[in-house]
């Protein structure tokens, strides 16, 4: 029987397993799901994938395949009579393979730069890139609901994890890829409604909600590293004799730990509602002190923002933002 | 001398390409395979030409198949589609077998991972370290042993018995594999320690489908010492 012995090997926030399983599920069959710990490969994962020893992983009837778009085709030809996944006439797969690649090969490595990437000029030029590459893809949307037509099929299930994924790069990067607002800063003035409109349509999908990583787990992962390593650099400006005003979201801990020391350490400090998730840059926002005293120009002072609040850069909401400057 | 027919149906498909690329000779060798007429448009090196552009503008990059008035492009993808669209001819690329399949489409990528780049550095053509990219193609070839054995089953291919689709994939970059030895004066294919390979490598460079499209070994040296007045990294129209 076909559906004796499938197995997944996976990783619960791998978009490439979300493949595997999301193509399963179309075609209705049960599987056995591996929790896989990447971190520690299991002489299990090793057995089946020697080569490249990466998740995810099918096995059935005992053999294994490794590769999420071959997997995905695998899947297509032995379940042929449920829900097809590749176009029939020989052009169409040509296309659907064709844009697959492309999707992995290019677009994949531009989104991936734009997470990493710091907020400043650099990061405009690569946000751009990154929309530059969707656009392309767009090509094969065009006219139509999903990638595969009226339905979802080989290209939405290669791609449909971006409909996930590219929020949280927004959010995280403050950058607008395919979505003008919410949490950016606008880096570019473009947005892509198409791909806009395809990510909320795949996302009301049943089987691809249902394997992809839910959002309120996968943000906190793709967080980078926490900021309290950082407030170490804080406390040795202090130790200089600095003034220190502090921007943080009102009620974020990290800004009412930092405000009770620098009240028991004697420091002058200034608290900015910089809002939840907010736009605001530190240069836009007048400051004042604690005791209503005089504005700080801020543009005079030196931000330490990048260095001293978060090791790789700068995030302006829910984070204590630490903005130095010499008293006046 | 082709009948008028045969002169109709071989202009209804096209590949754009140059010789000594391993991509576009993977596109020929399966058109021979399957026996299906063809025009070769030769592109000029380093000058594509409007039809290519037309055809693959999101690459730009040879090779291009044009049949019935569309372009496929990726060689490995239009290997495929040749096999798709000329299922009733004999033999299969693909194997029917879906695992069989799967496992070629694999090691098709990982081919694909794994020695373009390398041999570009061997070649002198892309900066990097040549030591470093010897020893990632001959440990590929290690791996390739092993598949030969498991895919092939004893036969003298990967396809089994009769030539297919990772025999291809693998198959089209022996030409540079076996100049960039010579050239960087260093054993890739080595046949003590892979005698599987060896064997299939010469028995792959015979075969009728392969003989006329892939030249001697002398032929790639010469086109890589010839094209030692263009810098590394000069634009390459060399698709995967």
């Amino acid at each position: 029987m076909a559906e004796e012995g499938v197995k997944v090997v996976g990783m619960w926030a791998s978009p490439f397993v979300a493949r595997v399983e999301m193509a399963l599920r179309l075609k209705g069959v049960t599987y056995e799901y591996l929790r896989e710990d990447l971190a520690n490969k299991s002489e299990m994962l090793l057995r089946y994938n020697p080569v490249t020893k990466k998740v995810p992983v099918l096995v059935h009837g005992g053999k294994p395949m490794a590769e999420s778009a071959v997997i995905v085709e695998y899947i297509d030809e032995v379940w042929k009579d449920g829900y097809p996944i590749m176009p029939a006439d020989p052009y169409e797969r040509a296309q659907a393979r064709f844009w697959a690649r492309y999707a992995d090969e290019k677009c994949n490595p531009a989104i991936y730069v734009v997470y990493t990437s710091a907020i400043g000029e650099g990061q405009a030029k690569l946000v751009h890139e990154a929309q530059e590459c969707l656009k392309t893809l767009q090509k094969a949307l065009e006219g139509k609901k999903f990638f595969g037509g009226d339905a979802v099929g080989y290209l939405d299930i290669v791609v449909g994890w971006y409909a996930r994924w590219v929020p949280i790069i927004e959010e995280l990067s403050a950058t607008s890829i395919v979505t003008l607002g919410g949490f950016s800063t606008s880096v570019t003035d473009q947005e892509l409604p198409m791909i806009k409109a395809w990510f909320d349509r795949i996302l009301a999908i049943d089987v691809v909600r249902e394997t992809l990583p839910p959002r309120d787990k996968l943000l906190p992962l793709c967080k980078p590293d926490s900021d309290w390593v950082n407030l170490g650099g804080f406390w040795s400006l202090v130790a200089v004799g600095w003034i220190v005003s502090v921007m943080a979201c009102v009620g974020s801990s990290n800004a009412v730990w930092v405000t009770a020391m620098m009240t028991w350490a004697g420091v002058h400090g200034v608290v900015l509602d910089g809002g939840w998730g907010g736009r605001s840059r530190v240069s836009s926002l007048s400051l004042t002190t604690g005791e209503g005293g005089t504005p700080l120009d801020v543009r005079a002072a030196t931000l330490v923002v990048g260095a001293v609040a978060h090791r790789r850069r700068p995030r302006l909401e829910c984070c204590p933002v630490v903005a130095v400057a010499r008293a006046a | 001398m082709m009948s008028p027919e045969k002169q109709e149906t071989a202009a209804a498909v096209r590949v754009l390409g140059r010789w000594p690329s391993p991509f576009v000779i993977r596109v020929l060798i399966a058109l021979r395979l399957k026996g299906v007429e063809y025009e070769f448009v030769e592109e000029a090196m380093g000058n594509r030409s409007e039809l290519l552009l037309a055809s693959n503008p999101v690459h730009r990059k040879i090779p291009v198949l044009l049949h019935r008035g569309r372009a496929v492009s990726e060689s490995l993808i239009i290997v495929q589609y040749v096999d798709e669209v000329w299922a009733s001819q004999a033999p299969a690329i693909l194997p029917s077998d879906p695992h069989a399949r799967a496992a070629e489409r694999f090691w098709g990528q990982y081919v694909d991972d794994k020695f373009p780049t390398a041999i570009r550095v061997l070649r002198g053509k892309v900066a990097g370290d040549k030591d470093e990219a010897a020893a990632q193609v001959a440990a590929a070839l290690v791996h390739l042993e092993e598949a030969l054995v498991q895919c092939g089953r004893g036969k003298g291919y990967f396809g089994g018995d009769s030539l297919g689709y990772l025999d291809i994939a693998l198959g089209s970059h022996l030409g540079w594999v076996r100049a960039v030895e010579r050239m960087a004066r260093v054993c890739l294919l080595d046949a003590a320690k892979l005698p599987n390979l060896a064997a299939w490598a010469d028995r792959f460079c015979a075969h009728p489908a392969v003989a006329d499209v892939m030249p001697e070994t002398d032929r790639f040296v010469e086109f890589s010492v010839n094209n030692d007045g263009v810098p590394p990294k000069a634009a390459h129209t060399n698709s995967k």
